[in-house]
């Protein structure tokens, strides 16, 4: 129940919030790739659940934009394509907030593949440039389950009552070892002044 | 051979038939998998010969790139955000503000504190989720209004039909931040509720007064953190 209303809580706000890469240019008509859920039957294969989308393309225009939508921070974010001619290296660009700046890039290599693996918010962008067209490649979109993340604690079970109250605990406390640097200074301090005496005697 | 049969046969009709969208000459042919070719693939152990056009290639590379990883949290932990200026989730908390326990080691103690530390970690998890949803739009809507201004302001007529665009993403923004306070609020109240379910658990078997002494500094050093300041 509480999952479901936090759940609910950040689909509220995440609709509320930036739909895709930003533009002006209406040229730009990016397409949606819409993640279906992706559940392997396989115990072996239990970390690949989430969602997924696979997409085969034959791309004839010089640039081709796309974007995903659902994504969360928790969650392990994989994006590939593979050209199906691997003599026609397609460079890739995922872009964060608009479509001007990529936050990463890169083309494929020489079987034809490229991929990232990334975490984010919600949405990204997917610009793709074939170096001759028309070109043929699949994008694979996957988004992973969130991760079960193991938040450092925030109840110190080493710090007692005694230390947390000012008080002196189990450990020593700094003012112990101050005491200490003192009394070991005092008797440094007296042994020099006797030796002093002794030596004008 | 039997599994070949009965999974890869179907999976190469399915693929040759559902969603194939013949191209239209010079246009862009955009082919997106369907539910059904998902469930085929998520029932698929061995090779994945029948499938064609690139599904193949494209899923094994998936899988090649998957089958190295044996733990989802160390996975999940090795990967950067997307963008370098995005806002990731800190759970960082200051020395000052960590709390102490009167009855650490205690069985019964441990079994008292589980759901309300259950409860802790979801709105500690939840308020850095929020805190990210929330700093990452007012930096694309600042950055979107920046690069509005700057580019109206060459083309006259773009200038006109800008301004209404602008005031659209304000008013977007406006009602976000409407948003975020009373989740805000909403999560500092469930908070308050597991901080005292914890200072209950203190009272019967560690120290008496805990919310009073250690819990409150920490609440409110939460409350200052996630407060929108702007």
């Amino acid at each position: 129940m509480k999952k479901t209303i936090l759940l609910l809580v950040f689909a509220f706000l995440v609709a509320l919030s930036y739909g895709q890469p930003f533009n002006l240019d209406t040229a730009i008509n990016p397409v949606e790739l819409k993640l279906l859920p992706f559940n392997p039957k396989d115990k072996a294969r239990e970390l690949e659940k989430g969602k997924m989308n696979i997409t085969r393309v034959t791309q004839v225009k010089d640039t081709l934009y796309y974007f995903v939508q659902g994504a969360s921070i928790y969650s392990p974010v994989y994006v590939g394509v593979t050209s199906l001619d691997p003599a026609n290296k397609i460079d890739v660009r995922l872009h964060k907030m608009n479509w001007k700046n990529a936050s990463r890039s890169g083309s494929t290599d020489e079987k034809g593949q490229w991929s990232e693996k990334f975490k984010t918010e919600n949405d990204f962008g997917i610009m793709v440039i074939p170096q001759s067209k028309p070109a043929k490649y699949t994008l694979l979109v996957w988004v992973g389950d969130e991760a079960k993340i193991e938040l450092p604690p925030v109840i110190d079970e080493n710090k007692g009552e005694g230390s947390a109250s000012g008080k002196s605990g189990g450990g020593m406390s700094q003012s112990t070892i101050l005491y200490i640097i003192i009394a070991v200074l005092v008797v440094i301090v007296a042994f020099l002044f006797l030796k002093r005496k002794n030596s004008k005697s | 051979m039997k599994y070949i049969r009965q999974t890869i046969l179907p999976v190469f009709f399915l693929l040759v038939t559902a969603g194939a969208v013949k191209a239209q000459p010079g246009m862009d042919e955009i082919d997106q998998s369907t539910e059904q070719t998902l469930q085929i693939l998520e029932q698929l152990l061995g090779n994945m010969e029948g499938f064609e056009d690139g599904v193949a290639p494209a899923f094994e590379a998936f899988r090649n790139g998957m089958g190295m990883v044996r733990d989802g949290l160390e996975f999940y932990n090795s990967m950067q955000a997307l963008d370098n200026n995005e806002c990731v989730p800190d759970f960082s908390t200051p020395a000052e503000a960590m709390m102490p326990t009167g009855c650490a080691g205690n069985e019964g103690c441990a079994g008292c504190y589980r759901e309300s530390i259950g409860r802790l970690n979801t709105v500690r998890k939840s308020l850095a989720r929020m805190r990210c949803i929330y700093t990452n739009t007012k930096k694309f809507t600042d950055a979107a209004i920046s690069f509005g201004d700057n580019v109206s302001g060459i083309h006259g007529v773009m200038g006109i039909a800008w301004q209404n665009e602008r005031r659209g993403i304000e008013q977007s923004l406006r009602d976000f931040e409407a948003t975020y306070d009373n989740k805000y609020k909403a999560l500092m109240e469930s908070m308050q509720v597991a901080l005292n379910g914890i200072s209950a658990c203190e009272a019967k078997f560690g120290m008496r007064d805990w919310y009073q002494r250690f819990g409150f500094l920490y609440f409110e050093m939460m409350k200052e953190k996630y407060k929108r300041d702007d």
